[in-house]
C-alpha cells in the first residue's frame, strides 16, 4: 500500500516473496488457457510479465456494494489469483488499505503525480450526476469529480461489475441518483468492461493480466474481454440439449426441474447474456446459477434490472404490460367495419334510389 | 432502449394494435355488407344449405380432379408450405411462450431440431413457390405489389428466425430483435394485404356455397 | 465439500466412451485432424527441435474424444507429478516427445490440459537463475553452520 520503496518488475516482487518460477509458468498457462489464447502465448505472458513494471493500480469505490472487491479477494484459489496482487502495485483502495482520511486523499495524490500517464484504473461502482454528484462523495469531493481528477492521467481504466460498466442496480429504474456508467463520463482513455454482478474472479484477473503483458484485449461492442464475453451462457449450457429438445421446467418444483430441464420457460435470460459462467463456473468450479436450478438473470448485461420485465419471463414473450390498447383497437376496428358496412348500404341504397328515379323518369318521357 | 426491447415493447404493441383493428375492421365491414337480394324461391332450407356450405368449404379446398395433373404442383407446394408455417408457428417452444404471455394458454412443443428442419424445408419451399409466380407468365401477370410483399414478409419471418436459431450473421440478441421487428411487420401488412386471406378463405367459400345451395346448384 | 458436480446431473454426452474406446475402433475426423497435427509437431521437434503445445480444452472435443485420443497416444515411460501450487501431472505418452500435461490448482480444479510436443516440458526443467539461486542459499546456509549455527 505504500509508495515508498516499490519493488520495480514482477520478478523482482514474485522472487522477494519466494514465489517459485514453475508456480508462476503454471499461473501463465492457466491464464493463456483460460483466456483462450495459443498454448505459445504462455511462454509470452511469462517473458512479459516478468520484465514488466509492475503497473500502479488506483482501485476507486462508487455506488456499490463491495460484491466485486469481495469476488476479487475471497476467491478459492488465493495463490492463483490473488498472485495478480502481487503483479500489481495496489496503492489505492479506500476498502482495503490501512490509511484512513486525509492520509488516504493524500495517498491518491502522491499515487497519481508520481506515475502520471502510467497507472491503472480499477473502478467499481456507478456515478451518481445527480443534483451535482451529491449522492456519493468522499472527502468532500463528488464521485464525479474524482473520477474525472484521477482519469487524467490513468493509461487505461478497467470497470470491474456491471455497476461501472453499465450502470448496474444504481441505474435501475427510477434511477434516482441519476447514475451513470463510467464511460459516459471518461471518453478519451481505453476502458475495459469487466461486467457481472459479480464478476467471475479469473475473469477479472485474467483481464488485468493480459492487460499489463499483452495490452488491452480484443473486445466486444459493449468493450468487454471477448474471451470470456464472446459466448453467450446458452451456447456453453450444459443445459441446451434439452433446449434443443424441447424439454423444459415449466416450475420450479416440476419432474422437469428435477430432473435439471432447460430453463428457458422459467425466464432464463442466457440466450441473451454473454459471459463465462457456464465454463469457467464459480466457488472452486462447483457449479454456476443454472446448475443450482435457477434461471440466469442476464447480471452481466447492460439494463439487466429493467430490460427483460422480469426475471421471471421467458425471453421470447412480448414486453407488453397491459393488452387493454389491444383490445381496444380490436373494438375500434369492429366498429369502423360497422360504419365502412353502412356507409356501403347506404350509397347502395342511394344507387338504387337513383336507378329508380332515372327508370321512372326515363318511362314519363 | 436496445433494439431488442423496442422489437418486444413498444414496436409490437402497435403492431398488435394496428392488426387487431385492421382484421376487425375488415371482418366485422365485410360479414355486414349488403348481400344480392334472392329473388326466388330458396331450393333448400337454412340447415340444408348452412352443411352444403359447410361440404363446399371442404370440396373446394381440394384439388378438382379432372385439372390435378396441371394444379397438382401448385397445390401440394401450396398446402405443405402452410403446413410447415403451421408447424413452426404453433409449436415451436418460444412461440408457444410469447402466445403464452399474450393470452395466457399453452400446448405442447416440438423438439427444436425438428421445428428447424421444418422451417429450412418451408423456406426452400417458399423459394419454390416465388420461382413459380415469375416462371409462369398468368401467374405473373397475375401478381401485383401485394403478392410479393405479401411473400416477403412472411420469408423474412422465417429467415430471420433461422438466422435466429443458427446464430448466423449477427449476435442472438440482434437477430432475436431483427424477427421479432420482422414479425412486428407481418402483423401490420396482415389486414391491409393477401395475407388477409387467413380470414377469408373459408368463410367466403362457405358463404358461396351456401348461396349456391339456396339456389338449388349442385355443388 | 462439493454438493453437486456436472457428473451429478443428467448430461446427454453425445458417443458413448465405451463403445469407442479402444484404438482398434473406428476413429472420429476431429481425432485424425489432430493426430495429424501432432505428427508434424513431432516433425518439425525433430528436424529444427521446435517446440509446440495443443490446448486440449480448446477444441471441440467431447469426453468420449477425449478417451480416444488418449488411447491413440497410449502411455510412454515418463511420469511426473509436480507439487506446484497444486498437483500438475506431466506424462510422456506412448509416442516419445509427445506429452500430456495436466494443470490443476489447490482445490484439484482443471485449469489447463496441454498435449506439449518437446523435448521434456518446460515446467519440468530446473531455471538457470533459480540454480544460481539454490546455489547462494546453501552458501549462506554452510556459512551459517562453520559460524556454529545449525545446518538444518
Amino acid at each position: 500500500m505504500t509508495t515508498a520503496k516499490r519493488l520495480e518488475t514482477i520478478e523482482d516482487v514474485l522472487t522477494a516473496n519466494g514465489v517459485s518460477r514453475r508456480t508462476f509458468l503454471k499461473f501463465c498457462i492457466s491464464t493463456a488457457s483460460f483466456m483462450a489464447l495459443a498454448p505459445s502465448m504462455s511462454t509470452v505472458i511469462a517473458k512479459e510479465l516478468l520484465k514488466a513494471r509492475r503497473p500502479s493500480v488506483i482501485y476507486l469505490s462508487f455506488q456499490e456494494c463491495t460484491g466485486c472487491l469481495e469476488s476479487l479477494t475471497r476467491s478459492y484459489t488465493p495463490s492463483v489469483e490473488n498472485m495478480i496482487f502481487n503483479m500489481v502495485s495496489l496503492d489505492y483502495d479506500d476498502t482495503l488499505m490501512a490509511a484512513a482520511g486525509k492520509q488516504s486523499e493524500e495517498a491518491l495524490d502522491t499515487v497519481i503525480k508520481e506515475n502520471y500517464g502510467h497507472y491503472m484504473m480499477v473502478v467499481d461502482g456507478a456515478v451518481p450526476l445527480g443534483n451535482g454528484g451529491v449522492y456519493n462523495t468522499q472527502g468532500g469531493k463528488s464521485a464525479v469529480q474524482i473520477l474525472t481528477d484521477s482519469a487524467k492521467g490513468a493509461a487505461a481504466i478497467v470497470c470491474v461489475g456491471t455497476c461501472s460498466s453499465f450502470g448496474g442496480i444504481p441505474l435501475a429504474h427510477p434511477n434516482p441518483t441519476g447514475a451513470v456508467p463510467v464511460s459516459d463520463i471518461i471518453t478519451d482513455k481505453p476502458i475495459i468492461n469487466v461486467s457481472g454482478c459479480p464478476p467471475i474472479p479469473a475473469v477479472i484477473t485474467s483481464t488485468l493480466v493480459h492487460y499489463v503483458t499483452l495490452g488491452v484485449p480484443a473486445l466486444d461492442a459493449h468493450h468487454r474481454p471477448l474471451a470470456f464475453f464472446g459466448n453467450t451462457i446458452h451456447d456453453r449450457c450444459y443445459r441446451r440439449p434439452f433446449f434443443d429438445e424441447g424439454k423444459f421446467a415449466k416450475t420450479f418444483d416440476d419432474e422437469g426441474a428435477r430432473n435439471g430441464w432447460c430453463l428457458y420457460e422459467l425466464g432464463c435470460k442466457g440466450p441473451t447474456t454473454y459471459n463465462a459462467c457456464a465454463t469457467t463456473k464459480w466457488n472452486e468450479g462447483t457449479s454456476f446459477p443454472i446448475e443450482s436450478g435457477h434461471p440466469c438473470l442476464g447480471c452481466s448485461e447492460p439494463n439487466f434490472w429493467d430490460r427483460n420485465g422480469s426475471f421471471y419471463a421467458p425471453l421470447a414473450a412480448g414486453l407488453i404490460s397491459s393488452v387493454a390498447p389491444i383490445g381496444e383497437a380490436a373494438g375500434a376496428g369492429a366498429a369502423a367495419g360497422v360504419g365502412t358496412a353502412a356507409l356501403s348500404r347506404l350509397r347502395n341504397r342511394a344507387k338504387v334510389r337513383q336507378r329508380a328515379t332515372e327508370k321512372q323518369t326515363s318511362k314519363e318521357e | 432502449m436496445e433494439l431488442l426491447e423496442f422489437a418486444r415493447g413498444p414496436a409490437l404493441k402497435v403492431a398488435l394494435v394496428v392488426f387487431c383493428f385492421g382484421v376487425l375492421w375488415r371482418l366485422v365491414g365485410t360479414v355486414l355488407l349488403r348481400f344480392h337480394p334472392h329473388l326466388s324461391v330458396p331450393r333448400n332450407g337454412f340447415f340444408k344449405s348452412f352443411m352444403l356450405g359447410l361440404a363446399v368449404a371442404g370440396s373446394r379446398s381440394w384439388p378438382y380432379r379432372r385439372f390435378i395433373v396441371r394444379t397438382g404442383y401448385g397445390e401440394a407446394l401450396g398446402y405443405s408450405y402452410h403446413i410447415g408455417l403451421f408447424l413452426v408457428i404453433l409449436f415451436f417452444a418460444p412461440h408457444v411462450l410469447f402466445i403464452k404471455s399474450l393470452f395466457g394458454v399453452s400446448w405442447a412443443t416440438l423438439p427444436s431440431s425438428i421445428v428447424t428442419i421444418i422451417a429450412v424445408v418451408t423456406f426452400t419451399l417458399l423459394l419454390a413457390v416465388l420461382f413459380r409466380r415469375l416462371a409462369y407468365s398468368v401467374l405473373r401477370k397475375l401478381s401485383n405489389f401485394d403478392d410479393y410483399f405479401s411473400w416477403f414478409v412472411t420469408t423474412l419471418v422465417i429467415v430471420t428466425g433461422l438466422m435466429a436459431t443458427a446464430h448466423f450473421g449477427a449476435r442472438y440478441e440482434t437477430l432475436m430483435a431483427w424477427h421479432i421487428l420482422s414479425f412486428d411487420l407481418l402483423l401490420i401488412w396482415f389486414p391491409f394485404g393477401k395475407l388477409m386471406h387467413a380470414f377469408y378463405i373459408f368463410p367466403s367459400r362457405m358463404i358461396n356455397g351456401y348461396f349456391l345451395a339456396r339456389k338449388g346448384a349442385p355443388s | 465439500m462439493i454438493a453437486r458436480r456436472l457428473s451429478d446431473i443428467p448430461v446427454k454426452v453425445e458417443g458413448d466412451a465405451s463403445k469407442t474406446g479402444s484404438t482398434t475402433g473406428t476413429v472420429g475426423g476431429g481425432l485424425i485432424a489432430i493426430l495429424r497435427e501432432i505428427t508434424e509437431m513431432l516433425e518439425r521437434l525433430a528436424r529444427y527441435d521446435e517446440s509446440a503445445a495443443i490446448d486440449l480444452r480448446s477444441l471441440p472435443f467431447s469426453p468420449s474424444d477425449y478417451q480416444s485420443l488418449r488411447e491413440s497416444l497410449g502411455t510412454g515411460e515418463v511420469e511426473i507429478t509436480l507439487n506446484v501450487d497444486g498437483i500438475s501431472r506431466v506424462r510422456e505418452t506412448g509416442f516419445a516427445g509427445v506429452w500430456w500435461v495436466e494443470h490443476r490448482s489447490p482445490d484439484d480444479e482443471l485449469l489447463a490440459v496441454l498435449l506439449e510436443i518437446t523435448n521434456i516440458p518446460e515446467i519440468v526443467v530446473t531455471n538457470r537463475d533459480e540454480v544460481a539461486r539454490s546455489a547462494n542459499r546453501l552458501r549462506d546456509r554452510l556459512s551459517i553452520h562453520t559460524a556454529g549455527g545449525n545446518i538444518q
